[in-house]
């Protein structure tokens, strides 16, 4: 019995002992992927005008100068709203054409069905700006260059292409919910709506999130439709316009940092409330066994 | 091996067992796919022929109504009173008409020369300036030109089905069936012919930006569309395979040898990236994952909170700040420099083999937070009795992991594995944005030790105006990718067994 | 499901809808013009714009700024001319690119006499590939000279005279602890040293602006004691290293860490005002190689404000563009950025001032920019690039690449760009 005792103790000291490793390396993952943030939020507060080859971090002057200058002196807030637009319009449509898009690869079943899966799996590997010449000149005989509207449809034409998790969730609601229904008289297009859409409050928020967020980070499409506009600038090509020009760039780095953490803040509010979601249609759509 | 001598493995053992048998049977696959194409081709072949044969059943058996449907859309499903069906077809021809006469005719006109004159310059004296007048442009002529095809091809579709619908309604009106109402059709279009109606809008935008641009480029691939033949100043011409023949070191050019040795030098390296950045996200995402979820460790949403934020911070932020920051003479050098604990900068971004060290690192801190939060949830989806179980058997933590956690974990995650290293094959941003692909040398042209076939494709094109190559490169790239993740999607188990939760 | 296809439908209206309103714009009777120009100077144009409609109150302007970058002006322009601005800078090394690509009206008429007028020959010769002769087709008005490098250094540190040689300026900063920030890693600052040794380079185009042949000696022994002379900054622990750009230095003045700088007007704003009466500016330094001792060379340039072929109102685009490098503006441009000016007039006003007599007085020993080898900038660079890392010596040992064989190889590259189209 004591023996017993004293070997459970010994087990509890060491999975004691396995907490304390594991927390240490928690806290030195931490602060590895926070130190950057730290750097970007600590910068943007710096008062003097001295960019990023300093030997030092700590500003000499806290100030919100970068802030006042950034919101006063520079197009940002227009590039802000401009990527605001693009960005709710991306959302809207993206989700709505990747769930109609799952749904009918899904639970419907015709004859193009796993052709249609396969090309449309095979032409997400094509490099896609190399496209980028044809899909502009494409725009430009609809008049849609130098044009958000032109960006939002870049951005959401291709949508389709991106079925693969939600299509992967929706095979994991079982069928038998969509039989219950087709006996009790529910057309496909009810059963969409009333049945399976309100199951898949996760997949939506995942789909959600992805397309609110890749207009933020694009820069390719969004400089090359845009080009030289600077009012119709999204916030990727405007904030790397200040450091293309390197005279520029001593100037505005800590504006840029500014910038950053502005663009930052929101998205990552919205991604922390959210996160649950995230992780629930992430791993209910990408994986399954 | 027989199955005894496989079940006797450890489940790494299994696992590179699989890894490794998928490799050996490529070839004999790859030879399998490409001895299936005749068959195929034979399938193809006989679809048309069925075309054609029916067809020639319209017109023979046809009465008047729907032999005048052959050239007036939907004239007989207007003579039978489905007005809906055929008032669409007949508007539909309309529109190809209008769309012929005044705009896709001038360009497939032209498509075999790709134009004339380009420009012409002249002097206006009432101006005081020169004046240009543009003609021809040939970037335009083939694109529309492609355009105009893919409509003629929806036409013939349309025309087809155009034909079967009024001989199908002819034939249901002589045996005394009802013909569908509109209604009935509207109908339809929620029920058995819903895929139809969700997937409209979806495939015409894919259809447009994606499939017509991607014909687009492989039919630059046969031009000599370069910085000596930009449009709308000059025209370009279609030069067969000479493109192919550069690129694969047969060119006259000096510097093709530089050339194909770059091309080689950048496929090695993509390689290797795309493995690395895959397997290092993957196996220390697991790990982290793992970590935070273990029993007894608190904070949980705290921790997973923390990661979370890289993803949520738009990348090309946090990627260029990082550019800044790992510079020569940068904040992190300066730093370091400062408080003694070196002596020189470290080059992280511009020396071949530390770059190349630096953005898989990067990498790292970008990717991780995702695998982790992917691992998190199949983590808490391994049935917790099979823990307990083994405890039950006095089963150490490591080999309860090696015997449960991580074959579970493979076995689940393989499709993801496989999008990640087609994605990381293709990842634009961290090396554009961190590197730039440098540093450059001398023996690459127009490349860095950092490129990847993706973002040397962008410096050929933006950068060097280079696009008949850069097709090419673009093609080779596709093939070799699509050919290899067609073949592991469809191996994969996640697909094979689709339909199990149905 | 209702709800969000009606919202899709109204998606799709209102994209048809916009689609109408667009293509049915345009009523307004003003002329529309747009200037794209550094971003740096993005106010100045926006003023200049409405200097240019009071000076023209007869039509009504619309006049919009976009943001492209003299020396990116090919690359942001070729990707769509028609798009392109109707008026934009360049630097004169974009000027063949840009004839290639069709990018440049031709000037003429009562236009191209002003230019001739006012500017410095060679300034209006560096928008043309054959001045001065039968075929003389000029493509820019000139509006800066300053597309040119020389010296700035810290009065405190280093000496008058030892800014005129460079052993004299590599050894007060390395007394002094400082840096010399000179972009070794940059084709145009490393190109300078080749001239200097009697490196030379010509290039001959076609009627359609394709290179024909390239001739260049970088590879001869003059091109090894180029290297040698590099070396003895890149060796020197005051060397800053690499990827030095105008934000370096800027911030290097700034904290007090850098005491030389090679770069150009540009900068001088900013270094002025940090360093006070210790400001120096001069030519660059000689530097001596064996017996040898040579004045250092550099690349000499202008900036010129191109008319877009494509513009719809062209004669109202030369207006603004002859408008936009007049003598004033180039005052303006002078007061508010110290850029250089080419109008003959203005240059003699301000031929005093001592960053702009350190200019001249470089470029007495510059070499002209017009036509360079297309391949010419990346293998330059990466030469620079292997003797800052030290991968190269004169004969070869140690591990070392021998100064000649590389050469050989970056020269072969440069030459290789003639029948590559």
């Amino acid at each position: 019995m004591i023996e017993v005792k004293k070997k459970y103790r010994s087990k509890k000291a060491a999975e004691r002992i396995s907490l304390v490793v594991i927390y240490a390396i928690l806290i030195a993952i931490s602060v590895v992927w926070l130190i950057p943030f730290f750097m970007l939020i600590v910068l943007s507060f710096r008062g003097e005008q001295v960019g990023m080859s300093s030997d030092y971090l700590l500003p000499k002057q806290w100030s919100f100068n970068n802030y006042i200058k950034l919101f006063t002196q520079t197009k940002f807030l227009r590039w802000y709203a401009n990527t605001m637009i693009v960005s709710v319009a991306v959302t809207i449509v993206q989700t709505i054409i990747v769930l109609m898009t799952s749904y009918a690869l899904s639970r419907l079943r015709f004859k193009m069905r796993k052709p249609l899966m396969n090309i449309m799996l095979i032409l997400g590997m094509f490099p896609g700006f190399l496209s980028m010449t044809a899909v502009y000149f494409v725009l430009k005989e609809i008049n849609l260059t130098q044009n958000l509207l032109g960006l939002i449809l870049v951005f959401t034409a291709s949508s389709a292409m991106q079925y693969y998790i939600c299509k992967g969730f929706f095979d994991t609601i079982p069928k038998s919910l969509d039989e219950a229904a087709r006996i009790d008289g529910a057309n496909r297009h009810q059963i969409f709506v009333k049945i399976i859409l309100p199951l898949a409050k996760p997949i939506i928020i995942y789909t959600i999130l992805t397309a609110f967020i890749a207009p933020w980070g694009e820069f390719m499409f969004s400089s090359f439709i845009m080009l030289g506009d600077p009012d119709k600038f999204t916030v990727a090509v405007g904030m790397k316009s200040w450091l293309d020009n390197s005279t520029l760039a001593s100037e505005y780095f800590t504006v840029f940092c500014a910038a950053a953490v502005v663009v930052s803040i929101p998205i990552t509010a919205l991604f922390i409330w959210l996160q649950k979601y995230y992780v629930e249609g992430v791993t209910g759509g990408s994986v399954k066994g | 091996m027989d199955d005894l001598e496989y079940l006797k493995k450890s489940p790494w053992g299994r696992f590179w067992f699989k890894f490794a048998a998928f490799f050996k049977s490529l070839p004999g696959k790859l030879k399998a796919f490409f001895k299936a194409i005749p068959k195929q081709l034979k399938k193809l072949w006989l679809a048309f022929a069925g075309i054609f044969i029916n067809i020639g059943r319209a017109a023979k058996y046809g009465d008047w109504k729907t032999r005048m449907s052959f050239g007036v859309m939907g004239f007989g499903l207007i003579a039978r009173k489905q007005f809906l069906r055929g008032v669409i077809y007949l508007l539909f021809e309309l529109l190809f008409i209008l769309y012929m006469v005044f705009f896709g005719w001038k360009y497939l006109a032209k498509m075999g020369s790709l134009g004339e004159i380009a420009r012409v310059e002249e002097w206006d004296d009432a101006l005081g300036a020169f004046t240009y007048k543009f003609y021809d442009n040939s970037l335009l002529i083939l694109l529309y030109s492609l355009l105009t095809i893919f409509i003629m091809v929806a036409f013939l579709y349309v025309w087809y089905q155009n034909v079967q619908g009024n001989l199908l309604s002819q034939q249901l009106v002589e045996v005394h069936r009802k013909l569908a109402t509109a209604k009935d059709d509207l109908h339809s279009y929620a029920n058995e012919n819903y895929h139809k109606s969700l997937l409209a809008i979806p495939m015409f935008g894919l259809v447009v930006f994606t499939i017509l641009p991607i014909f687009f480029m492989v039919f630059i691939a046969f031009t000599n569309y370069d910085k000596a033949h930009m449009p709308p100043n000059e025209l370009f011409a279609w030069s067969g395979v000479d493109n192919f023949v550069t690129l694969l070191g047969g060119g006259v050019s000096a510097n093709s040898k530089v050339f194909a040795y770059t091309f080689r030098e950048v496929l090695l390296w993509t390689i290797v990236w795309a493995f690395f950045a895959t397997f290092t996200n993957y196996v220390l995402g697991m790990v982290v994952a793992i970590l935070i979820n273990k029993k007894g460790v608190k904070f949980k949403k705290l921790w997973r909170t923390i990661l979370v934020i890289t993803i949520a911070v738009p990348q090309f932020v946090s990627l260029m700040f990082m550019s800044q920051l790992l510079a020569d003479q940068g904040l992190v050098n300066n730093l370091m420099l400062k408080w003694g604990w070196i002596n020189k900068a470290i080059p992280f971004l511009t020396d071949g083999t530390v770059a190349k060290i630096t953005v898989i690192i990067v990498n790292m801190w970008v990717g991780i937070p995702y695998s982790m939060l992917i691992c998190t949830g199949i983590l808490m989806n391994i049935p917790a009795d099979l823990y307990e179980s083994a405890r039950m058997d006095g089963v150490g933590p490591v080999r309860a992991y090696l015997k449960i956690t991580l074959p579970y974990m493979l076995h689940v995650t393989t499709p993801y594995l496989i999008t990640q290293f087609i994605g990381n094959l293709n990842n634009f941003n961290v090396i554009f944005l961190l590197t730039g692909g440098n540093p450059s040398s001398l023996d690459m042209q127009y490349a860095g030790k950092t490129d990847l076939l993706i973002t040397w494709l962008y410096k050929l094109t933006v950068s060097e105006s280079q696009y008949g190559i850069a097709s090419v490169i673009g093609i080779f790239t596709f093939v070799i990718v699509a050919v290899l993740s067609l073949i592991l999607y469809n191996r994969s188990k996640s697909v094979q067994n689709e339909e199990e939760f149905m | 499901m209702k709800k969000r296809l009606a919202s899709l439908f109204v998606c799709v209206a209102l994209a048809v809808g916009a689609l109408a309103g667009l293509t049915a714009c345009g009523g307004d009777d003003s002329i529309e013009l747009t200037v794209w120009g550094s971003a740096a100077q993005e106010q100045t144009f926006m003023e200049m714009a409405e200097q240019f409609k009071a000076a023209n109150p007869d039509k009504k302007y619309k006049i919009k700024f976009g943001i492209g970058e003299e020396d990116m002006a090919y690359s942001n322009v070729s990707k769509d001319v028609d798009a392109a601005a109707d008026v934009y800078c360049y630097s004169n090394d974009q000027l063949v690119p840009l004839l290639r690509v069709g990018a440049l009206a031709r000037i003429g008429g009562g236009y191209l006499d002003t230019i001739k007028a006012d500017n410095s020959e060679e300034s209006v010769k560096s928008g043309s590939l054959a001045y001065g002769t039968a075929d003389e087709k000029v493509y820019g008005y000139p509006f800066a000279s300053d597309n040119g490098y020389f010296m700035f250094y810290n009065k405190g540190i280093v000496s008058d005279e030892q800014a005129k040689t460079l052993e004299g300026v590599i050894k007060a900063c390395e007394d002094g602890n400082k840096k010399i920030g000179w972009a070794i890693d940059v084709p145009w600052y490393t190109a300078g040293w080749f001239f200097a040794f009697g490196g030379t380079y010509s290039v001959a185009y076609d009627d359609k602006y394709v290179e024909t042949s390239i001739d260049i000696d970088f590879d001869n022994e003059n091109g090894i004691k180029a290297s040698k002379a590099i070396a003895k900054l890149t060796q020197s622990k005051a060397f800053a290293g690499k990827g030095t750009d105008n934000n370096i230095i800027a911030t290097g003045f700034t904290t007090g860490q850098m005491a030389v700088a090679v770069t150009g007007t540009w900068s001088a704003q900013h270094i002025k005002e940090v360093l006070g009466e210790n400001y120096g500016v001069c030519k660059l330094p000689t530097v001596t190689v064996g017996e040898e001792t040579v004045q250092l060379s550099s690349f000499r340039g202008y900036k010129l404000i191109g008319v877009n072929p494509h513009s719809k109102n062209i004669a109202e685009a030369h207006k603004l563009a002859a408008f936009l490098s007049s003598e004033n503006m180039q005052k303006v441009r002078f007061e508010k950025h110290m850029v250089g000016p080419t109008n003959k007039a203005f240059a003699q006003q301000i031929s005093e001032d001592e960053t702009f007599a350190a200019l001249n007085a470089q470029n007495e020993f510059a070499v002209e920019q017009t036509s360079v080898p297309s391949n010419f900038w990346e293998p330059l660079k990466n030469y620079g690039l292997n003797i800052i890392d030290d991968l190269l010596n004169e004969d070869g040992t140690g591990g070392r690449i021998a100064y000649g064989e590389q050469l050989t190889k970056m020269v072969q590259l440069i030459k290789g760009s003639v029948s590559a189209s």
